[in-house]
């Protein structure tokens, strides 16, 4: 129900849930394929509060769906799950992926960004503002100020009866009970409407500014110029929406490019120093090979797992070497029941299982050298096994 | 845009956003990021700046 923790998180620190989701939605990838069950999840339910739930709201607009915000989070959640997954099957690269998740983002601010210059505001706070009592609709808040004249003594009137056209000004306990001095200067100003906030490009340039840079990046990359790793284009995005901030503290207003940058330096932060390469694509990888010449001198995948079968390979008349590696996921390979294996094993963060032999914590290590029943003692099959975070396993086949 | 008074908030936040960028992008062993001097110094910088810009608001306008 992350849903209901985006939503209740925002509701607590007042800031647009949709952030939270957004949030979720890019830890959720790493994690894999958790993404697409979550937005699902979320689209069919109708939260408890709500009548219906957020594609009914879209589509139709339905009872519950009439909040701004509301249905810019489930525009940005359709934009996101639909882009992402058309993301991966298209691309097939986890570092396109987080490209993709950049761009995306940013279209979706830039949207959000217009939606709320159209209608002359940003969206309502969660947060009841405390200010008014009277339930003032925001988009126009003069109207509920105008009984203002009211405060001015009428000479017919005493100066008590002044207050009581206004009673929802002040909370009742404020009156003691008589002889409430100067009545004619007591009464609070209304907190002035603040003036419309002026909108300013500076956001929206900023991140145009990125994804032109981003494009062009990829551009490079797809012409072969430059070979950035993932961690390279959330740096340059860091830096691009930090220089964005910057400008705003002396010209216009971007404060909000902070909820874009912050994801982004958690993504930057958690890429380089987990070391993770997302080259290898995603996805699983089942090898089955039946000759010692089959065996491939390098195996990785990005995000998914791979599993080396070399049960049926007869590896007495040489020594192979392989590596197997993986960015996020498992890498498990299937030793002969004869062999005689030796056998680099590491985790970043995760758990090293080298027949029987575990490590785990980070920077988990293990080397084993293990004869099978039978061997002549020297190595068969050497293995190289990494995993930046996951699960290393070495099995020995059983027949 | 116009130029206004100084946004302390956007200030601190980006020049940590840069800071960061160039200390995550630009270090040889990321890993090792927490454990030496670019990251303190980072944040140390970035606050007394942040410290300074609004103390030095705070005397030009006193009614804020």
């Amino acid at each position: 129900m992350i849903a209901g923790v985006a939503g209740g998180l925002g509701e607590y620190t007042g800031i647009d849930p949709v952030l939270f989701r957004v949030l979720f939605a890019v830890l959720t990838l790493f994690g894999g394929s958790g993404i697409l069950l979550y937005v699902v999840g979320w689209l069919f339910m109708p939260a408890e509060d709500e009548q219906s739930s957020p594609v009914e709201s879209f589509l139709h607009r339905g009872p519950g769906g009439s909040s701004r915000a509301r249905d810019a989070a489930v525009a940005a959640a359709l934009v996101i799950g639909g882009l992402v997954l058309a993301g991966v099957l298209a691309l097939g690269d986890a570092r396109d992926l987080a490209l993709v998740l950049v761009v995306v983002g940013g279209a979706f601010f830039l949207v959000r960004n217009l939606q709320e210059r159209r209608e002359g505001g940003p969206p309502q706070p969660a947060v009841p503002a405390p200010a008014p009592p009277p339930p003032a609709p925001y988009e126009t808040p003069l109207p509920t100020y105008q009984p203002q004249p009211a405060y001015q003594p009428q000479p017919a009137y005493q100066p008590q009866p002044a207050y009581q056209p206004q009673p929802a000004y002040q909370p009742p306990p404020a009156y003691p009970p008589v002889e409430h001095a100067a009545p004619t200067v007591a009464v609070p100003p209304p907190p002035a409407p603040a003036a419309p906030r002026e909108h300013s490009a500076l956001g929206m340039i900023t991140v145009c500014l990125l994804l032109v840079v981003l494009g062009v990046a990829a551009a490079l990359t797809a012409a072969g110029a430059i070979d950035p790793e993932g961690d390279d284009l959330l740096a340059v995005s860091v830096g691009t929406i930090g220089a964005g901030l910057l400008v705003g503290a002396w010209f216009g207003r971007a404060r909000w490019l902070t909820w874009l940058g912050i994801p982004l330096l958690l993504a930057l932060i958690v890429v380089s120093t987990s070391n993770v390469s997302f080259k290898g694509g995603v996805g699983d990888r089942r090898y089955d090979p039946s000759t010692a010449a089959e065996i491939q001198p390098e195996y990785r995948v990005g995000v998914g797992n791979v599993r080396l079968d070399l049960s049926n390979v007869d590896l007495s008349k040489q020594l192979v070497r392989t590596k197997v590696s993986a960015g996020v996921g498992n890498v498990q390979v299937i030793v002969p029941r004869t062999a005689d294996v030796a056998v680099d094993g590491r985790a970043g963060i995760g758990e090293v299982n080298l027949l029987g032999q575990v490590a785990n914590g980070t920077s988990a290590q293990r080397s084993v050298v293990d004869h099978g029943p039978g061997g002549d003692g020297t190595i068969d099959l050497t293995l190289d096994l990494d995993v930046s975070i996951g699960q290393v396993e070495v099995d020995r086949a059983t027949t | 845009m116009r130029r206004h008074d100084l946004d302390v908030l956007s200030l601190v936040l980006g020049l940590f956003f840069i800071g960061s960028a160039l200390i995550w992008g630009l270090s040889d062993n990321p890993g090792d990021v927490a454990e030496s001097w670019p990251l303190p110094t980072l944040l140390i910088v970035v606050g007394i700046v942040g410290l300074v810009a609004s103390l030095l608001r705070r005397r030009s306008d006193p009614d804020d």
